[in-house]
């Protein structure tokens, strides 16, 4: 199937290509953009009658066969609904970009981050090995990173980016942990290897952990409570960047990850009340904070925050309803919920504001605007004939459906609960823009353009679609996506009219509480503001930011002085340190292994070597001290003859030779010594540290000497020189031949030098 | 600028000079199989060039190398690259070699390492790396 | 014989220390450069003192001594040289620039 990574790679390739065609397209690149999409949708559709059948395909590239990883690329009935999702969403979001975006704003580079966002939200889910998936989620930040901050001159947006990236970034390390535990304990990158081993990883001891941090990823990811805070501030993205990534695609990564390890982590308490319990927590406040919004992005923010918790609590369940439900509420949620930020958009770009305190009575001005938020609002609120209320009839049955302990009593409730704050906010969005009293907007209101008016169209037109005839739903996306998630095939009856029964009492008891809510809304907004001023998760994000941020710059300071010879201190302080305390801790004996009687020439060069080296340091001016360093010099040249090296003789011999010439040179140009400044302290201080680095290295020669702690592999060198190499000398065979690699890098790095004293010294000083 | 020096410091350097030039040619050639090689032959040449700048100037150096020792280094550097990118178009890995055995008249059997090139590279590099800087420093200091 | 070749490594390494802790550019030069020595000497002797033949292969008994790490210590003399080059330079120009060779003076001066 090569089509497979050319889907994947499209978006990249044309991501690559947008910058260079916006030269020649100018502002119409967004149709550039658009048209990428449009080509992979296409492109998956081709794909769907094979996936309906039952088939799951694969592509397989090898990637780094060392870590036993390969490129797999999987699509089953799962990875082709958000792949569709992501491709379509992204069309529709692109074409109605292009309008969005005001003529003056830079939309090559705009485009390119969305196509680049949508190639990495692809890998997402259609990956199958879970390294390549980390990286692709990571790649999702990165480039959502990009685009909240698009607009990078505003204080606020690079606020809101910098939160989204560091709780997502966050998240998504606690979630590699997860992963590697995952490979621990199957053996495997690989996803399908791991999902068939659903009972070994249930049964290991590591589940708990393995569940734990996969779930915070996720949670970071999908904003669940109380990692939702980055949500309303990412906020400041542009509205089709809001639309795509925070609402249609990115916020469901996590809930991907949920269903995808759905066969291997769920069918446990934990996974009930982990995923079950965070989820239906997100509903319920998501929803309360959604509803004291007065920003119209900020409410759609919470709400997905809460819509997002609804979908979160359903795979929680664990239940075959739970999945069928939450998968066909994860289609709706995407129809409605980016048509009614496309709509908001539409409101914000007509009257220059988005503050339903300023906003009313809009319905004449923007009659399309008007239709099309009603029908995304009110199959939000979960109301018929729309997909909405199909997906909240089978929520509320597969709540009920719940067999353990307390949660039986307690899902229902909060369902019920969190459904009537989503019919209150539904309804203040749509009452409090388009009905009452006129507001004061800044601009003149009147309807989008048309070009801009068609996404919305087609979305909103997906609600009635969805509700009049789940079942084409149902058998082309719906029932492969389940039997994805469940690993074996669901049954799946949907319907508008499920007759009576406690789903249907329980809708009308949602409709009444919402409209109960509905009239203290300004009461909750004003007990909102008045409690988070003072308290909120938000004031925690940023305090534990500025703490760690003064901190790090508290230890930067200290350690990072500018002074070379701080530096020194920490690291010889350090060094000598870790080696006398690993010496007295582990009571290392000093004596060498093998006790070689000096010889008395051998002697005799060493303790001149060791003289010599004392007599640099205690030289007045500079010339003996460079003279004396020079002895040094030779005299370690000589001892190599000593060790049985005769080509490091000759290179140490002529390269002090060279050196000392070096050091003439400039030696007369420079000042003499001035007598030492420091303190006696000071001196001391230098001395006890010197002496303190010396007898380490001492320390750790005299432990290791002799002692084999590894096998050498001179055995190999000195086997395959003359046959391998064909050279007698081995060392010269392993610089230019076994590690001739390696010494290419050095004599580079020589150049490199040299090019620095060229630089330096190429034109003549003039001062 | 020429500083004065002894006749006998003179006298010797021309005498010096040849012989210690080919001795590093030898630790060049029999590097492969005897203490020696492109690094130490390389420094031995550039000693032999840096006796001749002390002893007589800049001057007399010039007369006798390539008039660029920036111009060496990337010589040394093409060849070392080359030896490495030779047996990678050959189909093996980089920087493989390859020995070769040639009968050669008067000469007798005659090993060809083509890492040996790599080495007349290392050699161009250490002499124009070491000359460069000497001669720098001298023209600016002096 | 290894007593007495440790203590001149750790006299190297100390010597280096206490130098490069000095203010006088110059001496940090040399101080680097006595470290160098130090560790180019420990790197060859960590090959142990099994060996008592240079490793160049030949007829005749004995055992060669580890040629790895004396390969690894020919190139690092090299680089050294490369280094000692580029920071005597760097010095020099430092003087003439800032007409002093303090390292302490060197950090506050800017541009």
């Amino acid at each position: 199937m090569i089509l497979l990574p050319v889907v994947l790679f499209a978006p990249f390739v044309g991501a690559a290509l947008t910058p260079l065609l916006a030269r020649y397209l100018g502002r119409r690149i967004g149709w550039w953009a658009a048209a990428v999409a449009l080509g992979n949708t296409l492109a998956l559709l081709t794909l769907l009658p094979s996936v309906v059948h039952g088939d799951t395909l694969r592509f397989t590239i090898p990637w780094v066969p060392l870590l036993n990883a390969d490129l797999t690329i999987l699509v089953d009935g799962l990875s082709l609904f958000f792949a569709l999702l992501i491709s379509f969403a992204g069309c529709l979001i692109m074409a109605y970009g292009r309008f969005y975006l005001d003529p003056r704003e830079e939309h090559g580079k705009f485009f390119a981050y969305m196509l680049l966002f949508m190639g990495s939200m692809l890998g997402v889910v259609l990956i199958g090995n879970l390294i390549a998936l980390f990286v692709f989620w990571e790649l999702t930040s990165f480039s959502s990173f990009l685009l909240i901050g698009f607009w990078d001159r505003r204080e606020a947006s690079r606020y809101g980016a910098t939160k989204a990236l560091l709780i997502t970034a966050g998240g998504g390390m606690a979630m590699l942990i997860g992963f590697i535990l995952l490979q621990q304990v199957t053996g495997s990158w690989d996803l399908e290897t791991i999902l068939r081993q659903g009972d070994l990883i249930r049964a290991s001891s590591l589940y708990l952990p393995i569940l734990g941090l996969v779930f915070l990823g996720c949670m970071t990811k999908s904003a669940q409570t109380p990692f939702h805070i980055w949500l309303p501030n990412a906020m400041e993205a542009p509205t089709p960047v809001s639309a795509y990534l925070h609402s249609a695609t990115m916020v469901k990564a996590g809930l991907y990850l949920v269903a995808r390890l759905h066969p291997a982590l769920s069918g446990t308490e934990a996974w009930l009340y982990l995923v079950g319990g965070v989820g239906i927590l997100t509903l319920c406040v998501g929803g309360f904070l959604a509803l004291g919004q007065d920003d119209l992005k900020a409410l759609l923010a919470y709400s997905t925050v809460s819509q997002l918790g609804l979908i979160m609590a359903l795979y929680g369940l664990g239940t075959s309803a739970g999945v069928v439900a939450g998968s066909f509420h994860l289609m709706n949620h995407a129809a409605f919920k980016a048509g009614l930020f496309l709509c908001v958009g539409m409101v914000e770009h007509e009257t220059g504001t988005r503050r339903l305190s300023q906003l009313g009575g809009l319905w004449r001005a923007m009659p399309w605007t008007a239709v099309f938020t009603l029908v995304s609002a009110a199959a939000m609120a979960g109301l018929p004939p729309f997909g909405g209320f199909v997906s909240k009839e089978l929520f509320y049955g597969a709540t009920l459906d719940v067999n353990a302990g307390g949660a039986r009593i307690l899902f229902p409730i909060l369902a019920v609960a969190g459904s009537a704050l989503t019919f209150a906010y539904s309804l203040r969005l749509v009452y409090g823009v388009f009905f009452g009293r006129p507001g004061k907007p800044p601009k003149h209101p009147h309807e989008a353009p048309l070009g801009m008016r068609w996404s919305p169209l087609i979305l909103a037109a997906l609600n009635p679609l969805l509700g009049l005839w789940p079942n084409s739903v149902g058998h082309f996306l719906l029932g492969p996506m389940a039997a994805a998630i469940l690993r074996h095939g669901a049954e799946i009856h949907l319907a508008l009219w499920h007759g009576f029964g406690w789903p249907l009492l329980m809708s009308a008891m949602t409709i009444a509480a919402g409209l109960f809510i509905y009239p203290a809304r300004s009461r909750i907004q004003h007990w909102q503001e008045e409690v988070f001023s003072r308290l909120s998760l938000d004031a925690i994000y940023d305090g534990s930011l500025r703490v760690l941020s003064q901190s790090g710059r508290g230890v930067s300071l200290s350690l990072q002085s500018g002074f070379l010879r701080r530096y020194l201190l920490w690291i010889f302080s350090f060094l000598s340190l870790v080696v006398f305390s690993t010496f007295i801790w582990d009571r290392v004996s000093l004596l060498p292994a093998e006790a070689r009687s000096v010889l008395s020439y051998e002697g005799i060069l060493l303790i001149l070597t060791l003289v010599t080296s004392i007599a640099v340091v205690l030289a007045p001016r500079p010339l003996p001290a460079v003279i004396l360093l020079g002895g040094v010099g030779y005299l370690v040249g000589i001892l190599f003859i000593v060790l049985y090296a005769p080509d490091l003789a000759l290179t140490q011999i002529l390269i002090e030779t060279v050196s000392l010439i070096l050091f003439l040179l400039v030696i007369y140009r420079l000042p003499p010594f001035i007598p030492e400044q420091a303190s006696r302290g000071r001196l001391l201080r230098d001395g006890l540290l010197a002496t303190a680095v010396g007898g380490a290295v001492a320390a750790v020669i005299l432990a290791t000497a002799g002692q084999g702690y590894f096998p050498s592999i001179a055995e190999f060198f000195l086997r395959e020189s003359v046959p391998g190499g064909g050279g007698r000398n081995v060392v010269n065979v392993i610089l230019i031949d076994f590690r001739g690699y390696d010494t290419l890098g050095e004599v580079t790095v020589l150049a490199i030098a040299l090019l620095g004293v060229y630089t330096l010294l190429a034109k003549k000083d003039t001062r | 600028m020429r500083r004065p020096t002894t006749i006998i410091a003179e006298v010797v350097t021309r005498f010096a000079f040849p012989i210690i030039f080919l001795f590093s040619l030898h630790l060049l050639l029999a590097g492969h199989n005897n203490p020696g090689g492109g690094f130490i032959a390389g420094l031995m040449t550039a000693v032999a060039l840096v006796l001749q700048y002390v002893v007589f100037g800049m001057r007399e150096v010039q007369r006798v190398t390539p008039s660029s020792y920036l111009g060496l280094v990337a010589l040394g550097l093409t060849l070392a690259l080359g030896t490495g990118l030779g047996s990678l178009v050959l189909g093996w890995g980089f920087l493989t070699s390859g020995i070769l055995h040639l009968q050669i008249p008067l000469f007798g059997e005659v090993e060809v390492v083509s890492a040996f090139v790599f080495d007349v590279g290392v050699y161009f590099i250490v002499v124009g790396v070491t000359l460069t800087v000497i001669s720098l420093l001298g023209r600016e200091t002096a | 014989m290894t007593t007495l070749l440790a203590v001149t490594i750790g006299v190297l390494f100390g010597t280096g220390a206490f130098l490069v802790l000095r203010r006088n550019a110059l001496k940090v030069i040399i101080g680097l450069s006595l470290i160098s020595h130090g560790a180019n000497l420990l790197l060859v002797t960590s090959g142990g003192f099994a060996g008592n033949r240079p490793p160049i292969i030949g007829p005749g008994g004995g055992v060669y001594v580890d040629p790895l790490p004396q390969a690894l210590v020919l190139t690092a003399i090299v680089i050294s040289f490369g280094m000692t080059a580029f920071m005597v330079t760097l010095l020099y120009r430092l003087y003439r620039r800032t007409g002093t060779v303090d390292m302490d003076q060197i950090r506050g001066l800017k541009g």
